[in-house]
C-alpha cells in the first residue's frame, strides 16, 4: 500500500481539521457537565422504572431483581472479606498449602 | 499513449479487481464472524490463582527448571479496565513472545473478569493481597530471590504503588509502560467527576461495578473521529488478510473491556479529585505512600502520541521515584503502540528489553 488513494488523502486533511476540535469539546468542562447529566438523568429514570417493578413484585410478595441483586452485592462482599482474609493468612504462614493454588 | 502508458493503466485496473474481489471475500468473513483471529496464543499454565485473578507462566524451551541457565523471572502486571491478551496480541506481533525470546521466564497476572463478588474491591486489595502473593509465587516458581516488576497502563500504578508500600518488596527492577501520574491531563476522565460533578455510583451497573461498555464509550469519547477513521482504515486494508487479522485483533481488543470494581472506582474519584500521585497525598490501606520510597532499578515508558494517558500526564513520574538509578524513554507512538506493531517490534520492546538484561538479567 504504498500509492495512498486520493479519497484516503481527502479523508486524511478532512480528519486533520476537524480532530482537533472534537478532541477540544470532549476535554472541555461544558461536555463533562453535559455528559454528568445527561448519566444522572439515565439513572434517575432507571431508578424509577426499578422501582415501580420491584414494588409490582413486592405486591405479591415476591422479590424484585433489584432485592436480588442487593444479596448478591452483598455476598459478594463478604466473599471478598474470606478471600482477603485467606491470602493475609498465606502471607503470615508461607509454609503452609496455599487455598486455590495450582 | 505509449506501450508502457498502458500497460501500466491495465496493471492498476486489474490490481483493482483483484482487491475488489478480496475486500468482498473478507467483508463476507468479518460479517459472519468467521476467521476470527486467534489471540493469546503463547503456551501457558496457570501457576496460581485466587478469585478471578490468575497467575500466568509463559512456557519457554530453555532455561528455568532443570534448564541450562536459569531465566531471569519477569512479572507483567496489567490493567484492571481491559483483558491482558494485548501483551500476547497474535504470533509474530506479541510482547510476551519477544521477552521469552530475550530469555526471560514470563509470568503475567491477569486479573479476570470482575463479578459482583469484586465490587467491594479497593486498590488495597490488588496492591496488599493480590500482588505480594503473585509475587511470592513467582519465586517461589521461579527459584529467584527477587523478581523484575512490569506494570502496563494501570497495572503501572498498582506496580508502582506496591513498590512503594511494600519497601521490603524483593523486586530487582520495576518498569511501568504509560503510566497516568498528573490526572489533572488526564481529559475526559478527569473532568468528569472533577468539572462535571458525576457521583461515581451513578456509573455503576447493579453488580456495583462500572460495566464494561462506560469504559469503552468513556475511551472512545478520547478520540472521536477514532470511531470512523476505523473504518476508512479498514476499508483501505480490507483486501490484505494480514491487515484483516491484525485489524480484527486489535479493534476485537480496544472493544473488550472488563467491567471496573465499584470500590476503585470510587477510590480513582478520589485520587482524581486530589491529583493524588502528583500531590504525593496517596493513601493505601490506611498508609501514606510515597513514589519516593521506590528504590530499585527504574525505566518509565511513555508516548507522545498517547490519546489514553497524554505525555503530560506520564512526564512527571521520573521526578517522583526515588531510585537512584532511573531512567526514562520517550517514544513516538500511541498508548498500544508500544507494545504491538512496527515502532514496538524495531524500538520500545528492544530498548525494554535491554533494560531489564542490565538490570534484572542476572539472578
Amino acid at each position: 500500500m504504498t500509492h495512498t488513494p486520493t479519497w484516503r488523502r481527502t479523508y486524511d486533511v478532512a480528519e486533520r481539521v476537524v480532530a482537533p476540535h472534537a478532541e477540544r469539546w470532549v476535554r472541555s468542562g461544558e461536555f463533562a457537565r453535559a455528559t454528568a447529566l445527561a448519566l444522572g438523568v439515565r439513572r434517575t429514570v432507571g431508578r424509577r422504572l426499578s422501582g415501580v417493578t420491584a414494588a409490582a413484585w413486592h405486591l405479591v410478595n415476591l422479590p424484585a431483581q433489584t432485592d436480588v441483586q442487593r444479596l448478591r452485592v452483598q455476598i459478594g462482599a463478604l466473599d471478598r472479606d474470606v478471600r482477603r482474609l485467606s491470602l493475609q493468612l498465606e502471607q503470615a504462614n508461607p509454609g503452609r498449602e496455599r487455598s486455590g493454588g495450582q | 499513449m505509449t506501450t508502457h502508458d498502458a500497460t501500466g493503466i491495465a496493471g492498476r485496473a486489474s490490481q483493482k479487481v483483484v482487491r475488489a474481489g478480496l475486500r468482498a471475500r473478507n467483508g463476507a468473513r468479518m460479517a459472519t464472524g468467521a476467521a476470527r483471529p486467534a489471540v493469546g496464543q503463547t503456551p501457558k499454565d496457570v501457576v496460581w490463582r485466587h478469585g478471578r485473578s490468575e497467575l500466568w507462566r509463559y512456557r519457554s524451551d530453555e532455561g528455568g527448571d532443570g534448564g541450562p541457565e536459569p531465566r531471569p523471572p519477569l512479572l507483567l502486571v496489567f490493567s484492571l479496565f481491559s483483558r491482558s491478551y494485548i501483551l500476547d496480541l497474535r504470533p509474530g506481533n506479541s510482547f510476551v513472545e519477544r521477552l521469552l525470546e530475550a530469555g526471560f521466564d514470563v509470568y503475567l497476572l491477569d486479573w479476570g473478569v470482575p463479578d459482583e463478588r469484586d465490587a467491594a474491591n479497593r486498590l488495597e486489595d490488588y496492591v496488599d493481597d493480590y500482588l505480594p502473593a503473585a509475587v511470592e509465587r513467582v519465586r517461589e516458581v521461579s527459584g529467584a530471590d527477587r523478581v523484575n516488576l512490569l506494570g502496563y497502563c494501570f497495572g503501572s500504578v498498582l506496580a508502582l504503588l506496591y513498590a512503594a508500600h511494600h519497601r521490603d518488596a524483593p523486586l530487582r527492577s520495576l518498569t511501568v509502560m504509560t503510566t497516568p501520574v498528573d490526572l489533572d491531563h488526564l481529559g475526559p476522565f478527569g473532568n468528569l467527576t472533577t468539572q462535571g460533578r458525576l457521583d461515581v455510583d451513578s456509573l455503576l451497573d447493579a453488580d456495583g461495578n462500572v460495566p464494561p461498555q462506560v469504559i469503552y464509550q468513556g475511551f472512545r469519547s478520547l478520540k472521536p473521529t477514532a470511531a470512523v477513521t476505523q473504518y476508512v482504515d479498514l476499508w483501505q486494508g480490507l483486501w490484505s488478510d494480514d491487515y484483516v487479522a491484525s485489524y480484527q485483533a486489535l479493534i476485537g481488543w480496544a472493544q473488550d473491556h472488563v467491567p471496573l470494581p465499584g470500590g476503585v472506582a470510587r477510590q480513582l474519584a478520589g485520587m482524581l479529585d486530589d491529583n493524588a500521585i502528583v500531590n504525593d497525598r496517596l493513601v493505601i490501606g490506611g498508609d501514606r505512600v510515597h513514589l519516593s520510597d521506590i528504590t530499585v532499578p527504574f525505566l518509565t515508558v511513555l508516548a507522545n502520541q498517547d490519546h489514553i494517558v497524554p505525555e503530560a500526564s506520564a512526564a512527571p513520574l521520573l521526578d517522583l521515584v526515588g531510585s537512584a538509578d532511573k531512567h526514562e524513554l520517550r517514544l513516538d507512538g500511541g498508548h498500544v503502540g508500544l507494545l504491538v506493531g512496527r515502532t514496538a517490534a524495531r524500538t520500545t520492546i528492544p530498548t525494554i528489553i535491554e533494560f531489564l538484561l542490565e538490570k534484572g538479567g542476572r539472578r
